[in-house]
């Protein structure tokens, strides 16, 4: 028992200080001028957020391995049939355990940095108000992703933390590009996240009784049960072919929120946002909410060898994938977001080999130097108001600090040691490589994140040297760089001071307990494959295989020291006519027009059918019911002329009648009668 | 007891009554009779602690009150209403969508005291359909509801208000006849004692099955119409574009949910065997509605007949759920149609306001109206995301547990309603494109933003929206006592 553990049945607290923020700044913030427009009160409120969630990571650190979960009814629905004998309880609660705990560091550490950062950073922006509320509505939605104990709950945040992504990518609405970059994130994510939900209901229906007692269904669906995943005893009567496809929704779902191959075209045009959020959302914690979902399915429901075998190969391919595309990159928010998506491959890659901690490790090494990174960059746009690194050059002279920051930031993002990124990508790196004997079909995907490393050297010190190397701006129109206030700086200082040291964290016994789950890593997969994935997890983090280590440093070098002869000198030199090269950069630039693709999809197939089904409803469906609305129409147009007004035709009509009734009598009398069995 | 349905039937009567004859005041009689029916059916719901335990009788009804009305021998036809958790929570709505419109149209200019009469004797009404226990007075109720919606689309609506209101009344009252015809086969065939729903749950249950199916068939084109669903639709769009605002609230919000409160306790209370048999139909029908209501929302340009079509989808997966009929799957229906009351209401009235306030509601040609109209923008978002089904808003826990019900009786069948939900998703994220976001396109440059009573009405309902979002459990713990939402045999 740690001295923090009470804290821990507290932890709901922990969203509610932005809660706060939000309602204070969303109602009164317009009137808030004195306080930067609500800004500081954000600030004020996600600091105590931080102050509240390292305690409980540091808590959870001192009690290795407790679960503790605090939960409250949301609604309970009685239902006698189907899966559901007992009914359900849906429930609100927060778990506090070794993955939300690392997380939850994260999440508020960033958060707070970041939202000082930008009382600097947005100060010439109009919106504040809604800026900062946004922002403090995002923090509460992600740290409520975090500590949710059920899928239902973490689908709940999950979509909030979308819907604020989709405000803060459009924060310059009158943009038009911005509001199409805000939909676009919304709705390619809103793919992955129905997926997601057919997973939540798989899950929820397939395993409702299981786990003893009254079943998982009335306990709530939660993850965890006492000090282990709610179904770690042996699940009877599960299909395995059910089981997978779960699995493989869930990544579905990771892949969309994570930007993974083929769901990763929003992320890059989500840069349209304000730096700061790029930083906070795009780079360091809701992208990152896609690798946090694997891991938890993984660390509680478990997932199957099909699955894992998916999960590893979208992950592997997209470390690659996205590396290509950051390298002719000309935009330098864009390479980094090249980046995290190709980082997020790395994470998923060790997630589905089987590795948990070491993705979740990896996610808490990049959300640091990549913030880092984003938050250099911001400071550079906040300078020189372009993003374009073909018009900067020279900046080191102007900007030390953001110059040391951002080197920092590359170091780690290439994983040179001792810096953080060298340690998580490393272990990522060493623990795939562990299972290739055992799973041959990973080979592809290691390759590809191994070439990837190669890549990142590059990628990032190639916009390196164009932003801070070389004598002058290139584009001489720039205006005069200088750097931030200090509330832009001591968040880059900090953070410089994470990207080196949260690597060197692992070797540190409290913190290395956050990585050394309480419990057999399984869930219900395992189990039914009678396997114990527990087994796999390294029990050393840090540099478990030399070899490996140096050719991946090798990697990485050779990567930077490319980067170094081409673009060093801060020079830039067009590619020659009729170079093979061209056709390559310019299907890279392009982005392998897959973005091209989805627009297709949308606005000329869909929205094609769209345009036919609108059709066949006025002219088909309408038109058939207007067409017997006609012919009635008709006919009462041809009765209404017997309506002549004359009485000698009314009198010829009756008299036609009866002799017509007559005549049918007579006819057909006989035979009616003997027809109702008469006569 | 003191009869509080008897009651607030009367109260309402009077203050329709009193609205008509009032003149210049008659939007103060109204609005005071609103806020006297929303007392009421507080009370209700306080007074509402539960059923008689279901017993022999048939099913336990709240509140119920029953006297003889029309004896003729062989047949009596008694007065009869009263309240389950269903009926409970759609009255609650009725009374919140009626003070919500009474204050959103506080400036209506055009015949006032009508108006306003009109606006409350449709959800006279509605309260009727949804308290009556008895066949006849059930009838009454619901033929009465279309006559003021009649007059309200053919005196205050758009340019083709008269073609539209003929429609509407043409097509909903073929398909009160065949309801009816249905009704009375089902209380004969079955030999009941009496119209009453007691008396009838006590008899229909032993019918043939044969005899099952076909009533149930009847009674479901009879509400389907009402629903709409696909292909006897075309109706809503038409009546929903030349319908003034408040007319246009009070349809989609109360009216389409007639149908689905008709088919619970006609036709899945009365004929469990025949709605089972016939399920196959309504999963088709049910799907086809979601599909195209979806697909043809996304080529609209009007924004109200977006909002029209929208609620063809919406209302697909209420049908979709009561056709799984299961416990969870009913629960979600009820639910949903609360959900949709309220989300469907707040988007007809912002459809109203960019009309008056930009003079055209085509999406393409305005554009950037967020800098102009900050406060009317905000509620388009807000009644975007509930109907898309953002969590914490209304509409989630209802299509969640909607769909939920479907996965377990369809299994796989459910990733049609999924990926429609994209398509919703497109449909409202491309209009807050077009609409809110961007350079201005047209429209006045220098607008007033929202009036303080068209703010109003919206904020009752965006409060209702958030509350019942985040604590849905508010409203499924009353559904749940019902005989077939409930945990009883």
């Amino acid at each position: 028992m740690g001295a923090l553990d009470f804290l821990f049945g507290w932890a709901f607290l922990v969203p509610l200080f932005p809660a706060l923020a939000f309602v204070l700044v969303g109602l009164g913030g317009t009137r808030m001028k004195r306080f930067e427009w609500g800004g500081w009160v954000a600030v004020a409120l996600s600091f105590a957020a931080m102050v509240v969630g390292v305690l409980i990571g540091v808590g959870e650190m001192l009690s290795p391995g407790t679960y503790t979960d605090t939960s409250t009814v949301w609604l309970t629905v009685p239902g006698p049939v189907g899966p559901f004998p007992n009914g359900f309880s849906l429930v609100m609660g927060t778990l506090v355990d070794p993955v939300s705990a690392l997380m939850l560091i994260v999440v508020t550490v960033v958060g707070f940095l970041v939202m000082l950062y930008s009382i600097g950073y947005m100060h010439h922006d109009h919106g504040l108000p809604r800026y900062y509320a946004e922002l403090s509505l995002f923090l509460t939605a992600m740290i409520g992703l975090v500590l949710s104990d059920n899928l239902l709950e973490f689908f709940l945040f999950w979509e909030l933390v979308g819907v604020c992504s989709y405000f803060l990518i459009g924060f310059y609405y009158e943009k038009p590009s911005a509001a199409s970059a805000a939909k676009e994130a919304f709705l390619v994510t809103r793919v992955g996240d129905v997926l997601f939900l057919l997973g939540v209901f798989i899950y929820f229906a397939t395993y409702a009784l299981a786990g003893g007692g009254a079943g998982w269904a009335a306990a709530g669906f939660k993850f965890a049960s006492g000090n282990g995943p709610f179904l770690g005893s042996l699940v009877t009567g599960a299909s395995s072919p059910t089981l997978t496809v779960a699995g493989l929704m869930m990544l579905a779902g990771a892949a969309g929120k994570s930007a993974q191959f083929p769901l990763h075209v929003w992320l890059p045009d989500a840069m349209e946002g304000p730096t700061t959020v790029s930083a906070l959302i795009h780079a360091a914690t809701m992208v990152a909410a896609g690798v946090y979902l694997l891991a938890v399915t993984s660390l509680f429901l478990g997932f199957t060898p099909t699955d894992q075998l998916a999960i590893v190969a979208v992950g592997g391919f997209t470390t690659f994938f996205a590396a290509t595309m950051a390298v002719v990159q000309p935009d330098i928010k864009r390479v980094i977001a090249y980046s995290t998506i190709s980082q997020l491959g790395y994470m998923v890659l060790a997630v589905g080999a089987g590795f948990t901690m070491v993705g979740m490790f990896h996610l808490f090494t990049h959300a640091f130097f990549k913030a880092l990174l984003f938050l250099a960059a911001g400071s550079v746009i906040h300078a020189v108001g372009t993003q374009d690194l073909f018009k900067m050059g020279g900046l080191r002279k102007h900007m030390r600090v953001t110059y040391v920051a951002f080197l920092v930031g590359a170091l780690s993002l290439s994983g040179i040691p001792p810096f953080a990124g060298f340690f998580s990508k490393d272990d990522v790196l060493a623990s795939v490589y562990s299972q290739l004997g055992a799973h041959p079909a990973y080979w592809p995907f290691f390759l590809l994140a191994l070439g990837a490393v190669f890549l990142t050297g590059y990628y990032i010190f190639r916009a390196f040297f164009l932003a801070f190397h070389g004598d002058r701006p290139r584009d001489a129109a720039l205006p005069a760089a200088h750097e931030g206030p200090w509330v832009m700086r001591v968040p880059l200082v900090v953070l410089s001071a994470l990207a080196v040291l949260a690597g060197l964290f692992v070797f540190a016994p409290p913190f290395a307990h956050l990585l050394a789950p309480g419990f057999t890593v399984g869930g219900i997969a395992p189990a039914l494959q009678g396997v114990a994935l527990g087994a796999n997890v390294p029990p050393v983090y840090g540099t478990t295989d030399l070899a490996l280590s140096a050719v991946s440093v090798a990697l990485a070098g050779g990567g930077v020291l490319t980067a170094w002869r081409l673009w060093g000198n801060g020079r830039v030199y067009a590619l020659p006519e009729g170079s093979p090269a061209a056709p390559v950069r310019r299907l890279l630039l392009n982005r392998y027009y897959m973005k091209v693709g989805y627009d297709w999809i949308g606005q000329r197939a869909v929205y094609s059918v769209a345009r036919a089904a609108d059709f066949f409803e006025q002219f088909v469906i309408d038109g058939t019911i207007r067409g017997i609305e006609g012919t009635f129409a008709r006919m009462s147009d041809g009765l209404r002329r017997i309506q002549t007004g004359v009485v000698s035709d009314y009198a010829a009509y009756v008299v036609t009648g009866v002799i017509g009734l007559l005549l049918l009598l007579l006819f057909l009398g006989p035979w009616i009668v003997t027809a109702l069995g008469g006569g | 007891m003191f009869p509080i349905i008897s009651f607030t039937l009367a109260t309402l009567l009077v203050g329709t009554l009193l609205t008509f004859a009032a003149g210049r005041w008659a939007r103060w009689v109204a609005l005071l009779t609103s806020v006297v029916f929303l007392g009421e059916a507080s009370i209700m719901l306080l007074g509402f602690t539960g059923l008689p335990q279901f017993g022999p009788g048939g099913p336990g009804f709240a509140l119920g009150e029953s006297h003889p009305w029309i004896s003729l021998g062989w047949l009596t036809i008694n007065y009869t209403v009263g309240l389950d958790g269903i009926s409970l929570v759609l009255v609650l709505l009725t009374a919140f969508l009626q003070i919500a419109t009474v204050i959103y149209s506080w400036e209506e200019s055009k015949r006032p005291s009508a108006w306003f009469g009109l606006v409350l004797l449709t959800c006279l009404g509605c309260l009727g359909v949804f308290v009556a226990l008895d066949i006849l007075l059930f009838f009454l109720f619901w033929e009465a509801v279309l006559v003021p919606m009649f007059f309200l689309i053919a005196h205050w609506g758009g340019p083709r208000r008269r073609y539209a209101a003929l429609k509407f009344f043409i097509y909903t009252h073929v398909a009160s006849v065949v309801m009816l015809v249905a009704l009375f086969a089902m209380a004969f065939y079955s030999g009941a004692a009496s119209f009453d729903f007691p008396a009838l749950y006590a008899a229909t249950h032993g019918l043939a099955a044969t005899t099952q199916v076909f009533l149930a068939l009847a009674l479901f084109f009879g509400f389907g119409v009402k629903f709409p669903v696909v292909p006897f639709h075309t109706w809503l769009p038409d009546a929903h574009v030349e319908a003034p605002t408040g007319g246009s609230v009070l349809l989609a919000g109360l009216l389409l949910k007639l149908g689905g409160y008709g088919l619970i306790r006609w036709v899945v209370e009365l004929l469990p065997q025949g709605i089972s048999l016939i399920a196959p139909v309504l999963y088709v029908v049910a799907m086809v509605s979601i599909v195209w209501g979806s697909v043809v929302s996304l080529s609209q340009r009007d924004l109200k007949r977006m909002v029209a079509y929208s609620s063809i989808n919406h209302m697909g997966i209420v049908l979709l759920a009561i056709a799984v009929h299961s416990p969870v799957g009913l629960m979600a229906a009820v639910l949903l149609m609360f959900a949709h009351g309220i989300v469907s209401g707040l988007l007809f009235m912002v459809s109203g306001s960019v009309h008056h306030t930009y003079g055209t509601r085509d999406i393409p040609s305005v554009g950037g109206i967020t800098p102009r109209t900050p406060m009317l923008a905000t509620m388009i978002m807000v009644g975007s995301l509930a109907s898309l089904g953002l969590p914490a808003l209304i509409s989630f826990p209802a299509e969640f547990t909607a769909l939920l019900a479907t996965w377990d009786r369809l299994a796989y069948w459910v990733v049609i309603p999924l990926v429609l939900l994209v398509v919703t998703a497109a449909f409202y994220l491309w209009m807050m494109q077009r609409l809110l976001f961007g350079p201005s396109k047209g429209g006045p440059e220098v607008v007033h933003d929202l009036p303080f009573y068209e703010g109003a009405g919206m904020a009752i309902l965006v409060a209702l929206t958030v509350l019942y979002g985040i604590l849905p459990g508010l409203l499924v713990n009353v559904i749940v006592q019902s005989p077939v939402t409930g945990p009883f045999p």
